[in-house]
């Protein structure tokens, strides 16, 4: 396995990077996610890339300051504020928000594209091309443990009590998807996967 | 060349999507409404979305219902979201092997679409027609308006009936055509369609002249309504609740509202039994073919509101005989509700005794899912603790007055002496359940149980796994 050189991404970078109306809905959760107290930080994720030369892992330190966040939305600190006054109302969604920023941030520094729109109960999740028939996307998924193990089974799939197709079956499957990618995050320990599905 | 409106609008609804799942993690009530109001905006721009598209492919559709179907459940609107899942082409649909797209929407879609069908039910007064908004009480209506925010039936209901003039406001922004009473009544009389498919069930003598006793009539109707229960359950692996709602004579019709049940199952049960009868539960298939064919009785079945002639099931004279040594000759095959599908036997004890004490059983009551009071129901018929009507048996009693102890013993025999059991112990040519492999249960049931999707094969066999490792330490020919 080969080590590559540290990405360091800086949070308000993404702002530029996306669309910036798809990037202001996903940091409040990403931002709780990576630090329930929702301060300044650094966050250093393993993520493993699977290329034609073999497994690459990257080292990717995402960064912030709330207060260069703030000026991109403003209702930011009360977000997060609510979140540490335990006054929010559900926290189901919080880690596939979550995975949407970590996964826009890998679309960024890998592959140098724009997600052009998001789809919920679809795969892929981030789509960068909505040609019919003809789609391009990246597959996400966010856990908060389990690590490598926990996301090589939503990748292949399980057998067991509630047995599930893996996501890389379900987008080789999909005709109608041509070129699919699987960005999958964890976020106790923090690692990740980033695999080309297709073509 | 794709229209720019197209792009715009799946822009719009991607931004709508994300905005509303921001307020429903974060947002206080009044915010978690508005989030209400751009998933529901959202589901609707996909729609328009597919719209525009001059001839989509079956794919496109199905990706534009099924998220639609999505984001009207992240909505609070059970109803619309039913219309989209009703519309996502079969090709998606279990058993097909693309069902694999509905990973994602399936148990969430199941889930509130049950819980709903229970809280509209209890509210109804008579089981075949729907309630009259007028005579519902305001806290009746206000419990579903606060369960299923989205649904703009309901605050329309306040407002009319009780003059709730937040609920009036809240139908303007919902659906502003609904401040139109003619239009919200119609709307409010077909809020069960989507849910529902009222089956048309037609018994008649073959020959001129002939006669159907009640007994005959009777014996038919649990027959046919175990074979369209265990199928659905098994190959499209959902449970259906049948429900009369009325009959008239001559021949004999029944009107039944099964909920739950695909529009399609109807025409998938009837090609299934065709190309191979052990696909679809043969030996329900055989106890009905041999109860029309004794009594010269033909049977026919639609759904009443598809106009099909001829109906989409048809067991007539001819057609019953082929079928009948087709399906004699597949009929060794354990049939797949003889499987169950409840990991944990400590809570089948628990519905022998909740019968043994008379306690209603629901899914309240019992603590789980509708799908799993159904499913320990059927665990303690396999296990001889039910009859098929219900009742307790002599077993089902003695269970209930055991201590654990001695209930775990008497289940040994009891599961041995099940046709499943058996089966399994017979297959592994071993002579106790003691000497079966656990690990051997899925190769038992591809080889042995017709009927079954690959996932329900997969959950049964978790289960006779969970039962032999919860049974072996009190088998009798342990010390």
């Amino acid at each position: 396995m080969t080590t590559a050189p540290i990405w360091e991404y800086r949070l308000e970078r993404l702002y530029v990077d996306q669309n910036s109306g798809y990037v202001v809905e996903v940091i409040p959760d990403l931002v709780c996610w990576l630090d329930s107290r929702g301060q300044d930080g650094v966050h250093r994720f393993e993520v493993r890339e699977d290329t034609s030369a073999g497994a690459l892992t990257h080292v990717l330190d995402v960064s912030w300051s709330i207060a260069e966040l703030e000026k991109h939305d403003p209702r930011l600190k009360a977000d997060l504020a609510r979140y540490r006054a335990r006054q929010t109302l559900r926290l189901e969604d919080r880690a596939k928000m979550a995975a949407y920023g970590l996964a826009m941030i890998a679309i960024s520094c890998i592959l140098k594209r724009r997600v052009v729109d998001v789809s919920y109960y679809r795969a892929p999740d981030l789509l960068l091309d909505t040609t019919p028939s003809a789609l391009r996307g990246v597959e996400v998924a966010g856990r908060s443990g389990n690590g490598y193990a926990g996301l090589k089974q939503i990748m292949d799939g399980s057998s067991g009590k509630n047995p599930r197709i893996g996501k890389r079956a379900q987008l080789l499957e999909m005709q109608d998807v041509v070129e699919a990618y699987l960005s999958l995050w964890c976020c106790d320990p923090k690692v990740s996967f980033w695999v080309k599905v297709k073509p | 060349m794709i229209p720019m409106e197209r792009e715009t609008l799946l822009r719009e609804a991607s931004k709508l999507k994300l905005q509303g799942m921001r307020l429903r993690n974060f947002g206080d009530a009044n915010e978690q409404r508005e989030a209400t109001l751009l998933l529901r905006k959202a589901a609707k721009n996909e729609l328009a979305a597919l719209e525009l598209q001059a001839n989509p492919s079956e794919e496109e559709q199905a990706r534009a219902r099924i998220e639609s179907c999505g984001l009207f459940l992240d909505a609070h609107d059970p109803i619309r979201a039913a219309e989209q899942w009703n519309q996502i082409p079969r090709k998606f649909c279990p058993p097909n092997d693309e069902a694999s797209w509905l990973d994602r929407l399936s148990p969430r879609y199941h889930e509130v679409v049950d819980h709903f069908g229970r809280h509209w039910r209890a509210i109804k007064p008579r089981p075949d027609s729907i309630p009259d908004a007028a005579g519902l009480s305001q806290e009746q209506i206000h419990s579903l308006a606060t369960r299923y925010s989205g649904v703009p039936e309901f605050w329309w209901a306040l407002s009319r009936y009780h003059k709730d003039q937040d609920a009036l406001d809240w139908v303007k922004v919902l659906e502003p055509d609904y401040v139109r009473d003619e239009v919200a009544t119609r709307a409010w009389q077909r809020i069960e369609e989507p849910f529902v498919q009222r089956l048309r069930i037609k018994v008649s003598p073959a020959r001129r002249g002939g006669i159907l006793r009640l007994d005959v009539v009777g014996r038919v109707a649990t027959a046919f309504s175990d074979l369209l229960s265990d199928f659905v359950d098994g190959f499209l692996d959902r449970p259906v609740e049948l429900i009369p709602i009325g009959a008239t004579p001559g021949s004999f019709v029944w009107n039944v509202d099964a909920w739950g049940l695909p529009s399609y199952a109807i025409a998938e049960l009837q090609e299934r039994a065709t190309v191979d009868p052990a696909e679809v539960g043969v030996n329900e298939l055989v106890k009905l073919l041999e109860q029309l064919d004794q009594h010269k009785i033909d049977l026919t079945a639609s759904i009443a509101t598809q106009d099909t002639r001829p109906p989409q099931l048809v067991f007539g004279a001819e057609r019953r005989k082929t079928l009948l040594d087709a399906a004699r000759t597949v009929s060794e095959a354990i049939n797949s509700n003889e499987i169950p599908q409840a990991n944990r036997l400590e809570r089948v004890f628990r519905l022998v005794e909740m019968h043994a004490s008379g306690e209603e059983i629901n899914a309240d009551t019992f603590g789980e899912g509708p799908r799993d009071v159904v499913y320990y129901r059927r665990a303690a018929k396999i296990l001889g603790f039910l009859d098929e009507s219900d009742r307790l048996t002599l077993a089902g009693r003695q269970i209930a007055r055991l201590t654990n102890e001695h209930r775990m013993r008497a289940t040994v025999v009891y599961f041995e002496s099940s046709v499943c059991g058996d089966g399994w112990i017979r297959w592994a040519k071993k002579q106790t359940l003691l000497e079966v492999e656990p690990e051997s249960a899925q190769q038992f049931i591809e080889q042995c149980v017709s009927g079954l999707s690959a996932t329900t094969v997969d959950r049964r066999a978790q289960t006779l796994m969970a039962w032999h490792a919860d049974l072996i330490p009190y088998h009798y020919s342990k010390r």
